[in-house]
């Protein structure tokens, strides 16, 4: 057996528990939701198919659905790269040695374990039209702020502020990337003079590349899945200025009991995150491998 | 230097204060009466201090039970996670094969349906394996490699690791799977860390799935346990008495293993003096 | 007609659930059926489930005592997932035999055949007397005209939560439930009440709150728009609606009603005072007048003040809303006579009731006239004025359905984004109203 032959048969036994898992698991889940799609289907009774009828709802005769698609694609375009590049901003900060260095990790990485009632109180506190820190801010210089969650011009731009609670995550695999960075690498840098920045600029930033990418594109496929906030803060209000997609697509589905038109909704989101994750990946001449092989596959 | 050394503080201190408000208000909000926690405005100092919150919140919180059922799942799903989706990630990011770019697309693809229209087919199919009311379905589909996310993680590290001390290992006569046990997860130590608290945090808090899969309330986890408590809480139903104060003690009790996994884990997080030793 | 449809159900699930692996997996763990002497002998399984978590336990546990012939498995399940689980497990064939559903889950899940027909076991029950109802199961539980569940509490009405310590400090004298201005207290009295305990710091931001609505609370304008004269449906029991009302003089003015009290009496609190806590919390935590709910759980037991309660003022008429938590046997199920006999024990019989009144609630049929002990005088008001809010409904003709129908769910959330136009300013009550009506009504007929 040729070597190649080998590998590529070693590959499959390597991913053979994805593939099984895929095999069992999801292939068949898969299916059924696109058979939904074409399909009436309210959970009770058996699904009828009615072609791509739901398909020609969403487009022809559904304001919310483009109002959702609208929302979420704004809130992915400022969001991401809001957490994507404060994410490495922090995990920078913590990159350090400093006295205590393990307590200071815990408490920026407190976010990203509290949630509900607990952080639902301190937006208040922040975003309060009254006494909110942020309007008592803008009226020291003058401003008098919106009313953040309740005015539906603000609402969104308010939840994509809130986003930035969710850091944390980021920051630890960010923390964990910056660990592979080869020491010698800034030992040279020195030897050549260079200071912090030129440290951060040829050492650090580039062999970091990966775990951006990584942050990146992972927020990206998240944020246009955005559920858990707009469902907890603002249950897609005011006036429907927060219904993201998934939750749009979660009320037909489980609130409605309309099934079929929740499954077309989802692949055509599918497509949408499918699409942006080729460009990313197209586009992603700017990371760094460090291992050779890494070529052929961006 | 003094004046930047200074600064970095001033800068750690001040976010990391702001981070930490919730967290203190639930602290002292365990401690506090019912009325006292969202008075207006907010007080930081309770009248008194009432640990008995903390013995009533538990006295009939199944805190025991729950505690094992979701242990038992969480490090089930960690070590079946880990070997699975390294593998994988091993495969997408070191070997050569033909499929290789098609099924990485594969992959990340599944993290592009909301589990929202693939539930009640993935409900069928458990009924039909005879899994519901067990903990399978919560389980086998982690050791089967399910979790896109982390393969993606893992292939992202391990591409990282420069390619010649694969090459060096290779001549000594290692096979790939020698390489991946010997060479590629020793020097993938802070990702694996990674893997581990970003799957202990989601089994822990994950209640929907268990609530639709688990029904025999033997069988609840924390995450159902808390999820009835914070119903009562809220005023949403009978039953024994369960204020604010009591749910907060709950929930900073639960958050705890968390927080404690994250400070111990995060020291491997320096390693990056290691690895260079390796490459010498 | 069930028969049918589950017949087709199950081939469904043959053909969309199983992938080709997962089949074969199956196979080899097909559940093996019991002999048929050994299933004679054992106790019948019976599987309940319900949201109220450990609320029912002792329940649960008495029914399993009494009733050594079933096998009683408890399978409570939180609200947050109990309403994705519902569905779930009716799609899979697997639901429990007896479920508890709530009144949007009526509407939602009986059109499409989720219950059993209790006709023939409720006239074949010799120890009920029909006429010792609340209110008829076919109307509170049930889908035209059929009986599909019974009710377990007294239709819950939605009432005005009054903190009287600071209406006797505005010099408000509070309507007593037995006081002759207890029925006569009109809108305008309770605007009034709301002016008069609204109190302001110098920099104009509020101190105090008349009233806390939320935006809007539900229950709030379901009374407000009955007890106007008005209704949301041509259809009364919004099972068949054909079309809506929500332009009607009476509703519209109902609307407008509730919206003065922020817009033009700015004596309500905003959704920013009572975020997290919501209308309920805001009046716990002792600044708010009054407020518009049903049961407060947490007011009876934590209020740190003197609290009363009240009817909402009336207009034209004394409507109340029926449609409470109500057990319901699956129609799927191989053991509806034991899901009967469990759900008769809960809501009929005494040994059931002692057990449910313990958490708090009114039978909905009473022979014995029990009620929950009461802490106090106010806490007893509770149960008299819940109970006497549904005798002056039905009097008046005018108890009407929570559930906004089939598409209620849907008209809700319609409703809520056109309300938010008006707080926001943006629409009059009539255009937010015109809006919802345009978009509701092709959802029904």
């Amino acid at each position: 057996m040729s070597m190649r032959l080998r590998e590529e048969l070693e590959a499959y036994l390597f991913l053979l528990p994805w593939i099984l898992g895929f095999l069992i698991f999801l292939v068949g889940p898969l299916a059924a939701s696109l058979y939904f799609s074409l399909a009436d289907y309210n959970i009770l009774q058996p699904p009828k198919l009615v072609g791509l009828a739901n398909y020609q709802t969403m487009f022809a005769d559904d304001p919310l659905f483009l109002k959702s698609l609208r929302i979420t694609a704004i809130y992915t375009f400022a969001s991401v790269p809001l957490i994507v590049t404060l994410g490495y901003l922090v995990a920078l900060l913590l990159n350090q040695k400093v006295r205590g260095l393990a307590v200071w990790r815990t408490i920026f990485y407190l976010p990203a374990v509290v949630s509900g009632v607990a952080v639902a109180v301190m937006w208040v506190w922040v975003f309060d039209p009254d006494g909110g820190i942020v309007n008592n801010l803008l009226r020291l210089v003058g401003i008098e702020g919106p009313a953040w969650f309740t005015d539906p011009d603000w609402a969104l731009t308010t939840l994509i502020l809130t986003s930035l609670w969710g850091i944390g995550g980021g920051m630890v695999v960010y923390l964990a990337g910056m660990q592979g960075v080869p020491t010698h690498l800034y030992e040279a840098c020195e030897l050549d003079g260079g200071g912090t920045w030129n440290r951060f600029r040829h050492v650090t930033l580039p062999m970091t590349t990966p775990v951006i990418f990584f942050n990146l594109l992972i927020g990206i496929i998240g944020s246009w899945q955005v559920f858990t906030n707009a469902f907890v803060i603002t249950n897609g209000g005011p006036a429907n200025a927060t219904l993201f997609y998934v939750l749009f697509l979660y009320r037909q589905g489980w609130k409605y009991h309309k099934m079929g038109y929740a499954s077309a909704l989802a692949w055509v989101l599918f497509f949408i995150i499918l699409i942006f994750t080729i460009v990313v990946f197209k586009t992603s001449g700017w990371v760094y491998y460090e291992s050779d092989q890494a070529d052929q596959s961006k | 230097m003094v004046m930047t050394h200074t600064l970095y503080y001033l800068i750690l201190a001040t976010v990391g204060t702001m981070l930490m408000v919730p967290f203190l208000w639930m602290v002292v909000s365990s401690v506090k009466a019912e009325h006292e926690i969202f008075s207006i405005p907010t007080t930081w100092i309770p009248e008194r201090i009432r640990w008995e919150n903390y013995t009533h919140a538990l006295e009939s919180f199944p805190f025991f039970r729950s505690l094992l059922n979701t242990l038992f799942i969480t490090v089930s799903v960690i070590v079946g996670r880990l070997l699975s989706t390294s593998l994988a990630a091993y495969a997408f990011a070191r070997m050569r094969f033909r499929l290789r770019t098609p099924m990485f697309v594969l992959v990340l693809s599944t993290l592009m349906i909301p589990y929202h229209v693939t539930l009640i087919p993935t409900y069928i199919l458990f009924t039909r394996l005879g899994w519901i009311d067990t903990f399978l379905p919560l389980i086998v589909p982690n050791w089967l490699g399910l979790g896109a996310f982390y393969i993606f993680l893992l292939r992202q590290f391990f591409m990282t690791v420069p390619s010649e001390m694969n090459d060096a290992a290779r001549i000594d006569g290692c096979s790939h799977f020698g390489i991946f046990a010997r060479v590629i997860l020793p020097l993938s130590i802070p990702a694996l860390a990674t893997v581990t608290i970003f799957t202990f945090l989601e089994q822990w808090n994950d209640f929907l799935a268990p609530i639709i899969y688990l029904n025999s309330p033997d069988k609840h986890t924390l995450a159902i346990a808390i999820q009835f408590y914070r119903q009562s809480a809220s005023g949403a139903g009978w039953g024994p008495v369960r204020t604010w104060a009591h749910l907060m003690v709950v929930s900073l009790l639960t958050m705890a293993p968390c927080l404690l996994l994250f400070f111990f884990a995060q020291r491997y997080f320096i390693q990056g003096v290691v690895i260079s030793g390796v490459k010498g | 007609m069930n028969g049918m449809s589950s017949m087709s159900r199950r081939r469904f699930l043959s053909l969309t659930g199983l992938t080709v692996a997962g089949s074969a997996l199956a196979a080899c763990v097909a559940p093996t059926v019991p002999a048929a002497d050994d299933a004679a002998m054992a106790p019948e399984p019976l599987r309940i489930t319900h949201w109220w978590g450990e609320a029912f336990d002792n329940a649960m546990a008495a029914f399993a005592e009494q009733h050594p012939q079933y096998d009683v498995a408890n399978e409570p399940a939180p609200w947050d997932g109990y309403h994705t689980k519902i569905p779930t497990t009716v799609a899979a064939g697997t639901a429990a035999d007896v479920m508890f559903m709530n009144a949007g889950q009526f509407m939602e899940l009986l059109p499409q055949g989720v219950g059993a027909d209790l006709t023939e076991h409720l006239n074949g029950d010799p120890a009920l007397d029909a006429n010792l109802w609340a209110i008829d199961p076919a109307l509170d539980t049930g889908w035209e005209g059929v009986a599909y569940g019974l009710p377990q509490w007294h239709p819950d009405s939605a009432n005005l939560w009054v903190n009287k310590d600071l209406m006797s400090e505005a010099g408000i004298e509070t309507p007593e439930w037995g006081h002759d201005d207890f029925m006569t207290w009109n809108w305008n009295d309770l605007v009034e009440a709301t002016v008069a305990t609204t109190k302001r710091m110098d920099d104009g931001s509020f101190e105090q709150w008349g009233i806390a609505l939320g935006r809007l609370h539900s229950s709030a304008y379901r009374d407000m728009v009955w007890t106007n004269g008005g209704e949301f449906f041509d259809d009364t029991t919004h099972e068949r609606p054909t079309e809506s009302l929500f332009t009607d003089p009476e509703v519209v003015e109902a609307f407008q009603y509730l919206v003065d009290f922020e817009l033009k009496h700015n004596v309500g609190t905003r959704p920013d005072d009572e975020a997290v806590i919501g209308p309920d919390g805001s009046y716990l935590s002792g600044k708010v007048a009054i407020t518009w709910n049903w049961n407060i759980y947490g007011v009876m037991k934590q209020a740190n003040f003197d609290w009363g309660i009240i009817t909402p003022p009336f207009q034209q008429g004394r409507a109340n809303k029926y449609g409470g938590n109500s057990w319901v046997v699956n129609s799927a199920s191989d053991h509806q006579d034991a899901g009967y006999e469990f759900i008769s024990w809960a809501a009929t019989k005494l040994e059931g009731q002692k057990q449910f009144v313990a958490v708090g609630t009114v039978p909905a049929y009473n022979p014995h006239g029990i009620i929950p002990e009461a802490e106090s005088e106010a806490q007893s008001n509770v149960w008299k004025l819940i109970i006497a809010r549904q005798e002056a409904a039905i009097e008046d003709g005018v108890a009407r359905a929570y559930s906004l129908g089939p598409h209620g769910t849907e008209i809700e959330d319609i409703l809520n984004a056109e309300i938010a136009l008006i707080f926001n300013g943006d629409r009059s009550v009539e255009e937010a109203l015109a809006n919802v009506k345009a978009q509701a009504d092709p959802l029904l007929g």
